[in-house]
């Protein structure tokens, strides 16, 4: 391979993983942690579960599904409260619900139909909106847009299983490339994008002695407390 | 002005997956009855095309001209002659009518046999004369693919053929083989191949006939809507030539389009499409065969009468380094770069206030955003830090 397309491959991989680790930073991980997470997914990105082999071929990626999808099931499971995790299953359901409704509207669309963005994409946007929209959150748009494509998935292993297809699911396939990682951290970005929009429009973060302006917590030290009031 | 900008950046984001969703033009590729025009200045049609044309687009016709698509109407498009694209040189480097290139080919590579890969991201896509139908559950492109893996291996390649079907052939279908496409890079083909087939109804098209065989021409196709599109559409020209100097004619088009295509996965990652469906598979076939041969070349396998030279001879015949691949790669890293940079300011402009929450961040780079690998904090110096709830509770 050439330099130049070893600094192109390197780039592309070390300004992605860069932009995960910011993502995963502010999904309950350590600086160390989100690192670890980025490795164990590239890692396990070359390990395929089988799951079913006819009439329809399933299988897990572990670096690109079970590790997103365990990490999203993760933050469900540490929410703060019922209320936090009612919201991201209705974000989850709402995604899900969007996603098998575009997939219906685009079900002709084939080479090259993708007016703005691909939709490789799309499903991290729609995650992203959906999932802050729904649930107000970063967790709740990683958890939307994570477990929204796996609703896409189950949805196409029944289709194909209906019509006598001898497909493919592979779940998280391309491994770090795949759309649940990619959606995921998309997803977050967008909410990190829209959340502080809206508190830049609103006036901006209240001041306290606790916190200076322009300081953000990134590490989560304790389990949040539904008692914890806002500093004035 | 921020303000402005902010919810510029919002209504931005929204509008992109509303626009996919709610376009509901009744526009269905590839089912072999409606396909796009293109015409040049002079109104003569120089190309059809059953895939989506948007404007932007780019075009290299068999003769090696360049379009540039300028405009779109319904079916109809114009295009403006770019003049004759230099396929040895990266980019768009056009060449003089005067001037001529020539090539040496890459004959034999040493060691292990060069490896090319083979799927099928629309397993659906078939030959009317010969099944009766443009899609089917298990395509003919099955056929081609194994024809064009059987003309790699004759040609000293190695083919990993990935048999996995990615039905039906709608916008997903290239999210659902991208892990196919994934799986067989994990074995590094020097080039990954999708097998496709256009959607125009008129044969003619891409009937041809080379070496006295009817074939069907073939064409490439490289999506722009990735980080790899120079190096891809550098390959697709180097391709192009290669096939020219073998097989003149075989390459109809070089097609730079929207999409991703799974292209972003690695370089030379090329979808090619043999024919059109109202094309007969055996033509289609024997396109394959001929491609084989021609991409074989490229990896610098050994030709069979060229597997008889002694161990010397073959060492000489190395696969010619190409310089656009350099360039390419190059020029994309930097583009990379530069949205990173550009990203990374507009996010931090968001998290921060203005350019002096930036310098702030900055200067405080490895005491705050590297807390947790190198610590930090004074010795003795205790601070109880409150934290504020998650996002949501604090609307409430």
């Amino acid at each position: 391979m050439s330099v130049g397309l070893m600094v192109l491959v390197g780039a592309t991989v070390l300004i992605f993983a860069g932009v995960a680790d910011r993502v995963f930073d502010r999904l309950r991980l350590t600086d160390t942690q989100a690192l670890l997470f980025i490795v164990l997914i590239a890692a396990g990105s070359f390990i395929d579960i089988p799951i079913s082999r006819t009439p329809v071929q399933v299988s897990l990626n572990v670096g690109g599904g079970l590790l997103p999808l365990g990490l999203a099931i993760y933050l469900l499971i540490k929410a703060g409260s019922s209320r936090e995790v009612w919201r991201a299953l209705a974000a989850t359901a709402a995604t899900g619900v969007i996603l098998l409704g575009l997939r219906y509207l685009m079900r002709n669309f084939g080479h090259g139909r993708t007016d703005i963005i691909d939709p490789l994409y799309v499903l991290g946007v729609v995650g992203g909106l959906v999932g802050y929209l729904a649930g107000r959150s970063r967790r709740s748009a990683f958890i939307a847009a994570t477990l929204g494509v796996l609703v896409t998935d189950a949805a196409y292993y029944f289709s194909a299983l209906s019509q006598g297809v001898r497909g493919v699911v592979s779940i998280g396939g391309a491994g770090g490339f795949d759309a649940i990682v990619i959606s995921g951290v998309l997803a977050v970005f967008l909410a990190e994008a829209i959340g502080e929009t809206r508190e830049r429009l609103g006036g901006g973060p209240v001041e306290d002695r606790d916190f200076p302006a322009g300081l953000k917590v990134s590490n989560v030290i304790e389990d949040n407390d539904d008692s914890e009031k806002r500093p004035e | 002005m921020r303000k402005v900008l902010l919810i510029s950046l919002i209504l931005g984001l929204l509008y992109t997956p509303a626009v996919g969703a709610l376009d509901l033009s009744p526009f269905d590729q590839h089912n072999g009855q409606q396909f796009f025009t293109i015409t040049d200045d002079a109104g003569k049609i120089i190309a059809k095309i059953g895939s989506l044309v948007s404007v932007g687009d780019y075009l290299i016709t068999e003769d090696d001209s360049g379009y540039r698509i300028s405009s779109v109407q319904e079916f109809t498009v114009k295009a403006r002659y770019d003049g004759k694209v230099d396929l040895e040189k990266p980019g768009w480097v056009m060449v003089s009518d005067q001037e001529t290139t020539t090539t040496s080919l890459p004959t034999q590579a040493p060691g292990a046999k060069p490896k090319i890969g083979v799927y099928y991201t629309h397993s659906e896509e078939s030959y009317v004369p010969h099944s009766g139908t443009a899609d089917k559950k298990r395509g003919d492109v099955y056929q081609v693919g194994g024809t064009l893996a059987q003309s790699l291996k004759t040609n000293g390649a190695e083919a990993v053929v990935s048999e996995n079907n990615h039905s039906p052939r709608d916008a997903n279908a290239y999210n659902r083989s991208r892990a196919t496409a994934m799986q067989l890079l994990r074995q590094r083909p020097g080039i990954l191949v999708d097998v496709h087939r256009d959607g125009i109804p008129d044969p003619n098209y891409y009937n041809k006939t080379i070496n006295g065989e009817p074939v069907a021409q073939i064409r490439i196709v490289v999506g722009k809507q990735n980080a790899n599109r120079s190096v891809n559409f550098d390959f697709a020209k180097e391709l192009k030539a290669r096939a020219n100097e073998l097989y003149p004619g075989l390459v109809k088009e070089i097609f730079w389009a929207k999409g991703n295509y799974n292209q972003d996965l690695a370089p030379r990652v090329i979808l090619l499409e043999f024919g059109t469906h109202t094309n007969t598979l055996q033509r289609a076939e024997k396109s394959a065969q001929m491609m084989g041969k021609v991409l074989a070349t490229m990896v610098g396998a050994a030709a069979p009468q060229q597997q008889g030279l002694g161990t010397a001879q073959q060492q000489q015949n190395q696969p010619t380094g190409r310089p656009g691949d350099q360039t390419g790669g190059w020029s994309s890293a930097l583009w990379i770069l530069a949205i990173a940079v550009v990203g990374f300011i507009v996010y931090a402009l968001v998290n921060s206030q203005g350019v002096g929450g930036i310098k702030y961040m900055l200067s405080k780079f490895t005491s705050k955003e590297l807390r947790g690998f190198f610590g930090g904090t004074k010795k003795g110096a205790k601070r109880e830090i409150k934290i504020p709830p998650e996002d949501d509770q604090r609307e409430e």
